[in-house]
């Protein structure tokens, strides 16, 4: 099984950087959000409990965007793989399906992490100053959120039927996601409904817990009334829950 | 002495797609290292009966056993001894075709020691070392149904189930995929779906499948000679009515297609007469081939490829 699963690792990670404009447009949008969105809403934004400015409050957010983004859209290639065969193939296989989905998952984790890594790097430059444990935190951070979209994104994958269907759900999903997840506005300020949206959203659990990292781990951080406990084990039991959700489906006939 | 275990053993197995039979109680053995064709038009249970041996689909009834393990309750004994090859390569064009075999050699649990040695041999067996780095997408249809033959086989399973596998090749890549097919005969049983009748000749057995029954099962001599000496077809502007005339007549003939195939012994002698018929436009005799024998069986001819 082990074996199994590093080969299906390592061929995600391979096809990855070996498709160039795949890799160029996964770095490029996040900071090129950032830039528009961060000089565009410089003076007109102001967060809650905080005078740092919005590029700083916005960089979370795109290291966020990039691993949702990344690890949901890694997936597209299980779709890609009933097309082209390769998935019946891995089916007739003797290993066990947790095996292939666990092979996906860590190469999506992977590729995600990966890339969020690189945008997270700019932290410096609008004065955060994570540290070593604040980077160790939202490594754990972009892991947990890459393994909960990962797997969201293998279920859809194993039930959609072609890459249109699952873009056309991707988008619809994913956007609203990420803007209520405390990654593009505090919740503080909000309606009451939207407020509420984001606290059912798991994805502002883990945003929470990058914030923290990056903010190198602060008693609380701003614009968000959740604390380091609370952003933590809720996004440890939603990874959990969806990559048990994954392998349950993956026993299905895709 | 014990019996050796059929590579597959299926009995009685039915199987539906809503309202459409695919398999209607299909018993078929293939034995240890015996290569078998399955013949039989589009829709005839070919595909079904290769996606049940391989644990992809659940049959309905009966049962099926892969070198003496259930495809239902063992699946993964049956993966371990089942190499498939598809109708369409299954292969990520993204990796080098030495990358594609080393996935596949991981997928299907090749021990670590022998997995360089094991890949390099089906390099050169499929004639792609010199590939081996080129990547999987620039191969053309020829190379590519190689390394997937390859793929299929790396593990050397107990039976190889092959679905046309040499669709849209040309006549040499045909050739040439043959070859190396020889070549691994004796890793075990091959069960071959095909549309091509020389393909079921280069096997030991054929069976025919038609609307989800056994029609034919045989080798392929011993069914060519079912049919008499000769195979005797005539060409007419009606032949379902040119058959009905030539049963009155006590001569068993059958409308296939736009002819009728006559089955007698005395074949050669009723050539004339036959010629002579107003209702009858062209006769051509020739000794019984698969094709015939496909066509009587089924009642129509082969598809053409």
């Amino acid at each position: 099984m082990t074996a199994a699963v590093l080969a299906l690792w390592s061929r995600e990670v391979r096809v990855f950087l070996r498709d160039r404009a795949r890799v160029a447009g996964v770095l490029a949008q996040p900071v090129l959000f950032w830039a528009v969105f961060g000089f565009g809403f410089a003076d007109s934004v102001s967060i809650p409990g905080s005078d740092a400015g919005y590029l700083q409050y916005l960089l979370p957010g795109m290291v966020a965007l990039t691993v949702l983004f990344t690890a949901i859209y890694s997936t597209l290639s299980v779709v890609e793989d009933r097309q082209s065969g390769v998935l019946q193939a891995v089916l007739v296989a003797p290993q066990p399906r947790s095996a292939l989905v666990l092979g996906i998952l860590l190469g999506g984790v992977t590729l995600a992490v990966g890339q969020a890594a690189i945008i997270g790097a700019f932290a410096p430059v609008v004065g955060l100053r994570p540290g070593l444990g604040g980077v160790l935190v939202a490594l754990l951070a972009g892991v947990l959120l890459a393994v909960t979209f990962c797997a969201f994104g293998f279920v859809m994958a194993w039930r959609l039927k072609s890459g249109r269907a699952y873009h056309a759900v991707m988008n619809v999903v994913l956007i609203p996601i990420w803007l209520l997840s405390g990654a593009f506005f505090p919740e503080a300020g909000a309606s009451e409904v939207v407020a509420l949206a984001m606290r059912l959203n798991p994805a502002t659990y883990g945003v929470g817990l990058l914030r923290y990292g990056l903010g190198g781990l602060p008693e609380s951080v701003p614009g968000t009334p959740l604390s380091f406990g609370a952003c933590l084990a809720v996004s440890v039991a939603v990874a959990v829950l969806a990559f048990v959700w994954a392998t349950w489906t993956a026993r299905r006939t895709p | 002495m014990a019996e050796p275990v059929a590579a597959l053993d299926a009995r009685d197995l039915s199987h539906r797609f809503g309202p459409v039979r695919a398999l209607a109680g299909v018993d078929l053995a293939v034995a240890p290292t015996e290569r078998v064709a399955l013949l039989g038009p589009n829709g005839s249970g070919k595909t079904t009966l290769l996606r049940i041996a391989s644990t992809r689909l659940a049959p309905e009834a009966g049962r099926v056993a892969v070198a003496g393990h259930d495809v239902e309750t063992e699946p993964d004994a049956v993966r371990r001894r089942v190499g498939v090859v598809f109708q369409s390569p299954a292969l990520d064009g993204a990796l080098t075709v030495r990358e594609a075999l080393r996935f596949q050699a991981a997928l299907v649990r090749v021990p670590r020691a022998e997995l360089s040695l094991r890949v390099d041999v089906a390099l050169a067996d499929a004639g792609l070392t010199d590939r081996a780095s080129d990547r999987v997408g620039t191969l053309s249809g020829g190379l590519l149904r190689r390394l997937d033959l390859a793929r299929g086989l790396l593990h050397r399973p107990a039976l190889a189930l092959l679905d046309e596998p040499t669709t849209g090749l040309d006549p040499l890549a045909r050739d040439t995929f043959w070859s190396v097919l020889d070549r691994r005969r004796a890793d075990g049983a091959q069960l071959i779906a095909t549309h091509l009748m020389d393909e079921a000749a280069r096997c030991d057995r054929v069976v025919i499948l038609d609307r989800g029954r056994v029609v034919a099962d045989g080798t392929p001599q011993a069914l060519t000679a079912a049919l008499g000496p000769d195979a005797l077809w005539l060409e007419a502007e009606d032949p379902a009515t040119l058959a009905s005339a030539l049963a009155t007549e006590g001569l068993p003939g059958r409308a296939i297609g736009d002819r009728v195939l006559v089955q007698s012994p005395r074949a050669r002698d009723l050539v004339a007469d036959l010629y002579a018929r107003p209702d009858v436009r062209g006769v051509s005799i020739q000794p019984p081939t698969l094709a015939d024998v496909f066509a009587a069986r089924v009642g129509q001819p082969p598809a053409t490829p």
